[in-house]
């Protein structure tokens, strides 16, 4: 089995979910998250992401990230640190698909380390096509096995959200 | 079996369009599409850049809007955005040497769901020996219109020498 992209764990949004929440990361490998669909009834709503510990959220105020906001319009630098979630997308907009992205998860495994992401996005807005590329990370030496995605503005998704997690062999 | 599916591969010479067609289908939502080292036979800092096919055949409306991030290895860095385009920006090219050229990787996102527009994340390098520096391309592309993609077109203002694609799909 390797060399080979594995599914780990899949969540898909039947119209009604305020969150997706996919875990399973119980290696040491590096795994990847895929989403689309990010949309919700909400326009311009953000889309943020939390990373999981035994299956719970950790919502602490120790999440910093930095990246680079590209768009049709205007390019930005986008960053802040001791967050209690990560800005993944901008905003999204209420129609045409809302947000994409790719993310890869480093450490989550470690007890004794810091979890690390990087991640690049791509969204539909109401006045521009924009995305980032990004990377973050949750200033707790200890494990996470997953990770969480909602709507700042407690949105639901729309049906058909979908996040996968993949484990890298 | 991987979750990233090979699709196919596409290999082209002396043209200066290649599409790769009937490659996105409704087996999956996300596919990941590879540009691998186009030989082109000459033009210094131009860009190989991309469209999307339908079963009309290449859309060439300016429905493409992109912001590109392009990084010099000899400092200089830039960005390229647009709305209204009728092409997304790729991979920025120059000179014509046997062992220059470089790659691109795009992740193509619901190409052919007829709810959404059809998305792009771009990365790609290139060595340029006129200029003497390595050339970085990382952004976003949209095409803006509910049409179902069924594959992409890559193309320049010269003919390629050749062109190597590759299509994947992401099960999910």
């Amino acid at each position: 089995m390797a060399g080979k992209l594995v599914k780990v764990n899949s969540v898909t949004s039947d119209g009604s979910a305020t969150s997706l929440q996919v875990t399973g990361i119980n290696s040491d490998h590096v795994y990847m998250a895929v989403s689309n669909l990010l949309q919700t009834q909400n326009n311009n709503e953000e889309i943020r992401l939390r990373v999981t510990k035994g299956g719970t959220e950790d919502s602490t105020s120790n999440y910093d990230y930095a990246g680079r906001k590209q768009s049709s319009v205007t390019f930005a630098n986008k960053y802040a640190a001791n967050q209690t979630s990560v800005l993944l997308h901008d905003n999204v907009d209420d129609a045409n698909g809302g947000g994409q992205n790719i993310l890869y998860l480093y450490n989550f495994n470690s007890s004794s380390e810091f979890t690390f992401l990087t991640y690049e996005t791509v969204e539909a807005v109401s006045n521009q096509e924009a995305g980032s590329s990004n990377s973050a990370c949750h200033t707790v030496a200890s494990a996470s096995d997953g990770i969480k995605i909602f709507g700042g503005s407690g949105g639901t998704f729309i049906s058909g959200a979908n996040i996968t997690l993949y484990k890298i062999l | 079996m991987s979750a990233l599916r090979f699709i196919s591969e596409t290999t082209a010479t002396s043209t200066s369009s290649l599409s790769v067609t009937d490659v996105f289908t409704s087996d999956f939502s996300v596919y990941k599409v590879e540009l691998i080292r186009p030989d082109l036979n000459t033009g210094t800092g131009t860009y190989v850049d991309f469209r999307f096919v339908t079963s009309d055949g290449i859309v060439v409306s300016t429905d493409y809007g992109y912001g590109i991030e392009v990084m010099n290895s000899n400092a200089g860095f830039g960005s390229d955005l647009n709305a209204n385009q009728g092409y997304m920006r790729g991979f920025r090219y120059s000179s014509n040497s046997s062992a220059d050229g470089g790659g691109m990787v795009l992740w193509i996102f619901e190409p052919t769901n007829t709810s959404t527009y059809t998305f792009a994340r771009v990365q790609a390098g290139s060595y340029s020996t006129a200029e003497s520096k390595n050339v970085s391309t990382k952004g976003i592309g949209v095409l803006q219109t509910t049409d179902s993609i069924g594959g992409i077109n890559f193309f320049h203002t010269n003919n390629f020498d050749s062109i190597h694609v590759k299509v994947y799909g992401l099960r999910q």
